[in-house]
Order: structure tokens, then sequence, then C-alpha cells
């Protein structure tokens, strides 16, 4: 595994730590024949699935960390083991301080967590009866959540539907009061599964900006899992990337770029159906007289290449830069193992 | 503990009352079909005992006495543990435990506050005492402080032992998700149809077995014969003694269960019955 430099705004302490911790779950497996199924009932065929495999990290107070995987690649059974929903077959955890799950409750009164797919909120009730629920439950002095509350509201844009049923709300607005419902307790570690998932643009950006305000202004530590590469490069500075239960980077977003984001395709359009043979480039297909080549542009520079290519010969020039996300996608497909 | 305790039922109280006027039509067709629901599981009973003026032992008015008792515990248990904490099941097969985990308070607490919808459900529980006090009125029983705090205490334990029942089986969920997501209507079902049978008439083993494993008759029977002097006032001690046992047993597996849930994690998430 790599390791790079770590970035973001952190204080030196650590807020969580993972240490060799492996979590695996027992995967019924079931016959599609009467007589396998009737086999299945006495003698079940359980296979054993490593959901995280003697995974170690650690996050330093005020970190944002972005976790990111393919499905199944360990992001939730991560979360829900530093939120305490889940304890490690072996290994340990360590969040402020605490073993989540042993030290539940003193825990979670400093922890806020988001899935994205889940609310917290009450759905036949107005958004701020939930704010207000929240209050009670979670202990907020007067002062500090009329200040709290105020504030999110303001940040998070929610003063047009607080008085609105939850039921009511788009997806974006529910996510939004959902983020504010985890915040109001001034959490010092915040944990978002999926907190962008099937929003617009305009939501995303709203959250994403909002998330990084907090960090800077709170030095809260948010880890965050998102299926998009985008969203997470935009709050986060340091990833760790997870394949089938194992970190495979960890390390800034920068260096990971660097890694991968050398990849152009180069397209040329010559007054030739014939392809030309160019140094650093690998020849792909062609369509009539446009020819696709894979560069590494790092490695060989696309003005280096061109430099040798007769100006006469060139009708066009093209050059595009794969999405971040594909380029991992290929990453994963070619076995990260290449660039342990 | 007792300050949150009353902190956390004044907001359920406060956000019960909300829904009511946000909804009034809804709320009133609620109400409304919880108590025909529940009188029509007692109306039997009462038909034969007025028809045959009285059954195994007991008076028409004891009977009913009896049967305004279950109706009572029906409704504290609608009062206070709705949104599926008394079908316990559905919250843990559905993976809605997580929620539960993630408040910083201890999962008891929890579970005995966030049921809590004294005005939604208080309809049976009104009605239950309305047809105690009649019975009352109506039978040689003297009415005093003594009655009237017995008769809480029971209340309280029969509750206990319904709800103690229902986790028990709702237990299974932690194991089986899907297979006992709704195992706790069924036991509610259970309850429904038998709480308001008297078995003065029944088989000893079957009474025993009543009392015992199957306690549908520590709902109503056996605590309302006490408090009524059909049998000996010892037997309310002995009540409180296997409510208590009982409850503390069910609390042991529950437990044991709940370690489950967070040692292996819930494979399913539903969010139906969460919060609304």
């Amino acid at each position: 595994m790599l390791k790079m430099e770590r970035t973001g705004t952190t204080t030196g302490a650590t807020a969580v730590s993972l240490d060799a911790v492996t979590k695996i779950f027992g995967q019924k497996i079931r016959k599609s024949t009467i007589m396998g199924s009737l086999k299945s009932m006495i003698r079940p065929t359980v296979v054993k699935v490593r959901a995280l495999d003697n995974i170690s990290f650690t996050v330093k107070l005020g970190e944002i960390l972005a976790y990111a995987g393919a499905n199944g690649a360990g992001k939730s059974t991560t979360i829900k083991l530093v939120s305490g929903l889940l304890s490690p077959d072996s290994g340990k955890v360590t969040a402020l301080a605490m073993d989540p799950v042993r030290n539940r409750v003193r825990y979670m009164q400093r922890t806020g967590v988001v899935f994205g797919q889940r609310t917290e909120l009450w759905w036949d009730q107005p958004v701020i009866t939930s704010f207000d629920w929240k209050k009670v439950v979670w202990n907020i002095k007067d002062e500090p959540y009329r200040r709290m509350r105020d504030e999110l509201i303001d940040l998070l844009d929610m003063a047009a539907f607080l008085n609105t049923h939850v039921r009511e709300l788009s997806l974006g607005q529910r996510m939004r009061a959902d983020l504010a419902m985890a915040l109001l307790h001034e959490p010092e570690l915040l944990l978002l599964d999926e907190p962008t998932i099937g929003m617009d643009v305009l939501a995303k950006r709203q959250i994403i900006g909002f998330l990084k305000e907090l960090n800077r202004k709170n030095k809260m530590t948010v880890i965050v899992t998102s299926h998009d590469m985008d969203d997470l490069m935009e709050i986060a500075g340091r990833i760790i990337l997870l394949d089938k239960g194992q970190i495979t980077y960890d390390g800034s977003f920068d260096r990971l770029r660097a890694l991968i984001g050398g990849q152009r395709t180069l397209i040329l359009t010559t007054k030739s159906i014939t392809p030309l043979e160019l140094d650093g480039a690998v020849y792909e297909k062609s369509e009539g007289n446009r020819h696709w080549y894979k560069v590494d542009a790092e490695k060989y520079p696309i003005a280096l290449i061109l430099h040798k290519v007769p100006a006469e010969a060139l009708t066009d020039v093209e050059s595009l830069r794969p999405p971040f996300e594909e380029q991992i996608a290929e990453l994963y497909r070619s076995n990260f193992g290449a660039i342990k | 503990m007792v300050r949150k305790i009353l902190s956390l039922w004044s907001i359920y109280a406060r956000m019960d009352l909300l829904w009511l006027l946000k909804d009034f039509n809804n709320f009133i067709l609620y109400v409304t079909t919880d108590i025909v629901i529940n009188f029509a599981s007692i109306t039997g009973i009462w038909l034969i005992a007025a028809r045959f003026n009285g059954i195994g032992g007991m008076s028409i008015y004891q009977l009913l006495f009896m049967l305004g008792y279950s109706l009572t515990v029906g409704g504290v248990i609608n009062s206070f543990f709705s949104f599926n904490v008394y079908f316990i099941s559905r919250k843990i097969g559905r993976g809605q435990m997580d929620h539960v985990l993630i408040m910083p308070q201890p999962v008891w607490m929890t579970l005995l506050t966030e049921g809590f919808t004294p005005v939604s459900g208080s309809g049976v529980l009104f009605s239950g005492l309305g047809v105690m006090a009649f019975a009352l009125s109506r039978i040689d029983n003297p009415v005093n402080a003594a009655l009237i705090a017995t008769l809480a205490v029971c209340i309280v334990l029969s509750t206990a032992i319904s709800l103690a029942f229902s986790f028990l089986w709702g237990s299974l969920a932690f194991y089986s998700p899907v297979g006992a997501e709704e195992i706790c209507s069924s036991v509610d079902s259970f309850f429904t149809s038998l709480r308001s049978f008297p078995l003065n008439g029944v088989g000893t083993v079957s009474k025993y077995l009543m009392l015992s494993v199957l306690p549908v008759g520590l709902y109503a029977w056996y605590p309302a014969t006490a408090l009524m002097g059909l049998s000996s006032s010892g037997h309310i001690l002995l009540f409180a003694v296997i409510a208590l046992a009982y409850t503390g047993i069910v609390m042991m597996i529950f437990r044991k269960g709940l370690q489950h849930y967070v040692k292996n994690g819930a494979n399913r998430y539903n969010d139906r019955g969460h919060r609304r």
C-alpha cells in the first residue's frame, strides 16, 4: 500500500484509529433445486465473506477523510464500526479515545452520523420539531442549541422549509435537514455515509461547501464515503481506497491524480486512413481517417509526441482526459497491485 | 435519570398532540378504529356472560371488570409503547435498531419513552378505565385507596408481562430478521383473542400453561380475580414475583440478542414505520 503525505487542516492528535480490524460476515448459499434447498435447510452452506481484512489507519483531529471503493468494498462496514453499530471480529477501533461499542452513550454524545439513505427526522412532524426532539435526547443546553440551530438554518438555507412536514420535503431539503440534525449537538466527529446520494448538482454543491466551511471553522473531523469521486475530491484532502476489504491506497488526492492522471486519449485526424506510428503513444483504433491512441502524458508529453509528426499530415488534434472515476475503475480492473 | 425520562415523555406528548392538530380527521379515524377493534375483542365474552349470567364462577359484572382491566392494559400499551416499540420485531427485523444505537442514552430508556403517545393512544385506555369503573360500581367490593393502588400496580405488572412476552418472541428477529419481522403481530393477535377468556373452567395443565409459558392468563384473568377477592390476596404477590422474574429473564434474552445484532450487524434496512 502506498503511504502518501496527509492533507487537510489537522491538529496532530488522533480522532479515529483502526488497528488491524477484521470483520467477517457469514453468507448462506441458497440452492436453486428442491433437493438442494432441503439439504440447505438441514446443513446450510455458509460462506465467510471478509468485509474488512486487517485494516489499519488513523484519522487526525480536524481532518476530512474520504473513504471510497466499489460496492461491497467495505465502506459502510467501516462507518458502522466507527459508529459503534458493529463490533470488529478482531483488531481494535478507537474513536475520540473511546471504544464506540463499549462507551456508546458517551461516544454518541460527541459524534454525528448521517446515513444518506436513512433519516433521523420525524416523518409526520415539521422539521423544527425534530430539532427540538434532538435537543431533549442529546441534552443540549438552551443557549448552544439556539445558537447552533440558527447558524445551521442560515448556513444550510433552511428557513423556507423549517415548518414543513418532513414527508413533504424534497430529497435535497431532507438531506440538509438531516445534516443539520447530526450537527446540532456540535459533534467533534462526523460520519457521513453517502450523504449526497440522489441529490442534484446544486444541492450537492451547497452541502459540500457547508461541510468544508464547518471543518475550517470548528476543526471538526469528518469521515465521508461516496460513490462520487468528484464529490469526495471537493470535500477531502486525503482519500482511502478500499478494494475487497483491503486498503489499496491511502494518501492525498493530488498524489492519486498524479499516479493515474497522466492517462489521455489522443485523437488524430490525418489526411490518410493509415494510422501514424507515434513514439510513446499506443494505437487503439481507427474510424476512417480518425485515429485513437492511448498516451501516458506524464511520461510522454503530448507536445513532444506531436513534435515528431509532420505538420502537413495532420488535420486536427484532440486530447481527452477520462473522468477521474473511470480512471479509478480502470485502476481497479487492472488490479491495484500494480501500483502497490 | 427520572428528569430525563420525564423530559422525553414531555417532548413525545407534544409531538403526539401536534400530530393530532395537523391531521384531525385522520386522528379521529385512528382513535375510533382502535376503540372499536378493542371493544370488539371483548364483546363476544360479554354477550356470553350476559346470556348465562356470568361464566365459570364469575358474575356478569365481575367479568365486565376483567374485560375493562384487559382493555386498560391494552390502552397502557397503546399509550406508552407505540411506534413499534411493542412490535419490537419490526424494529429489529427492519434494521431500525441502528437508530436506537446512535442515540446517546441507554437502549431501555429509548424503548421506555419513544413510543409515548398519550393523546392518540389513550382512547382505549380511557374506555377500559370507564368499563372498570362501571363494573366496580355494580359489584360489592369496597372501592378504597388500597384497591386503587393495588389495581394500578397490577396494571403495570400485566403491561410488563405482555411487553416481556412480545420482546421474548421479538428477540427472534435478531437471529432471523426477515422470518421473524412480524412475529410480534402474531403475539399481539394471540393476546387479543385470548386475553378476555376467564380461565376458571379450564383444565389444570392448560391453566398453568396459560399462566406461565403462554402467559395470557396473567394479562387480565389472574390479577382481576385476585383484585375482586375471588382468589387469595397472596396471588397478587405471586403475580408480582412472576412478572418480575419474567421481565428479568426476557431482558437478559433481549440483551443477548442485541449483542448478536452489534456483532453481526443488520443485513437489511427498511424505513417502514420508522418515526412516522
